[in-house]
């Protein structure tokens, strides 16, 4: 639709085009900012509300939460650079070491669910307030970031033409802002 | 000569900007963690990790969403919904941080 219109009508009509896909992302990144926001306000009003609520580190692998946002924040970085490139080949280049950051950001979640889930005093969906809250919000995040790894994988196969990627690339920090307040509420912020 | 250069320059500009912009933003995570280590008193440390957050939050939308160069109302309209639920967030929890000390 999109390659018709660029071709058919030329640089104007392509120029809207790419308008429309900013716009449409910019709704998009709108209406998920706030089921984001939700989960925050209930994580915080249950959190408020509870009797107990255990400190992150006596359930949490700080060193591997830690390692995966510097990983994002190097994800966002190539993706920037995917962004910016003028060659093609360049483009794609950074495309695929974002995709290997998302999928090794992906891992590294995997690698802590299956710690909490088989740990002696095991944290899991269904293990009062605090597991459920943490694997929503977790969660949540971990299927937008896998999301976008589909996403790339399928602006990489389809030649990554610049217009297609700068959309991709304001979902991809979206993903990786989203990542902050967790990092810092989840993982961070003091029981007492 | 001028006008080959430029723009390879303009490049060389702001691979260097991007490269400071996300080395912040590595650096202020790391900050976060010394801060969360640190022996100081519970909303003393909730404090300074929702101003090390409130900073994160907005390099990432000004730098890399370029959410204030971009000179559209549905843009900005999406930015103050983006910093009302960010702030609306770090406000209930320095309340929960608050709270569990008091119990």
């Amino acid at each position: 639709m999109e390659q018709t219109a660029t071709g058919a009508v030329g640089a104007p009509a392509a120029h809207g085009a790419a308008h429309v896909g900013v716009a449409g992302m910019w709704t998009f990144l709108a209406t998920d900012a706030m089921g984001f926001g939700g989960l925050f306000i209930a994580y915080a009003v249950l959190r408020v509300r509870a009797d107990a609520w255990p400190d992150p580190r006596a359930h949490l692998e700080l060193g591997l939460a830690a390692a995966m946002t510097l990983g994002l924040l190097a994800s966002a970085f190539t993706m920037t650079q995917a962004a910016r490139a003028t060659e093609a080949g360049a483009r794609l280049g950074w495309l695929a070491a974002t995709i290997a950051l998302g999928l090794a950001f992906l891992g590294g979640e995997l690698a802590e669910y299956r710690r909490l889930w088989t740990a002696a005093d095991p944290v899991r969906i269904g293990s009062g307030l605090y597991g459920g809250t943490f694997y929503a919000l977790t969660g949540y995040h971990g299927l937008h970031v896998l999301a976008g790894v589909v996403c790339l994988l399928a602006v990489a196969l389809r030649g990554a033409r610049p217009r297609t990627v700068e959309v991709v690339a304001l979902y991809w920090h979206f993903v990786d802002l989203a990542w902050m307040p967790i990092f810092t509420f989840l993982y961070l912020m003091p029981t007492r | 000569m001028t006008t080959t250069t430029a723009p390879a320059r303009s490049r060389s500009g702001r691979t260097v900007a991007t490269v400071l912009t996300f080395g912040t933003l590595a650096a202020l995570t790391l900050a976060e963690l010394r801060v969360a280590d640190s022996a100081s008193g519970g909303p003393g440390r909730a404090t300074m990790l929702a101003g090390l957050l409130m900073l994160k939050v907005g390099l990432v939308l000004t730098l890399c969403l370029r959410a204030d160069f971009r000179r559209r109302s549905a843009s900005r309209l999406v930015l103050i919904a983006l910093v009302l639920a960010a702030g609306a967030a770090a406000v209930l929890m320095l309340e929960a941080a608050f709270q569990a000390r008091l119990r």
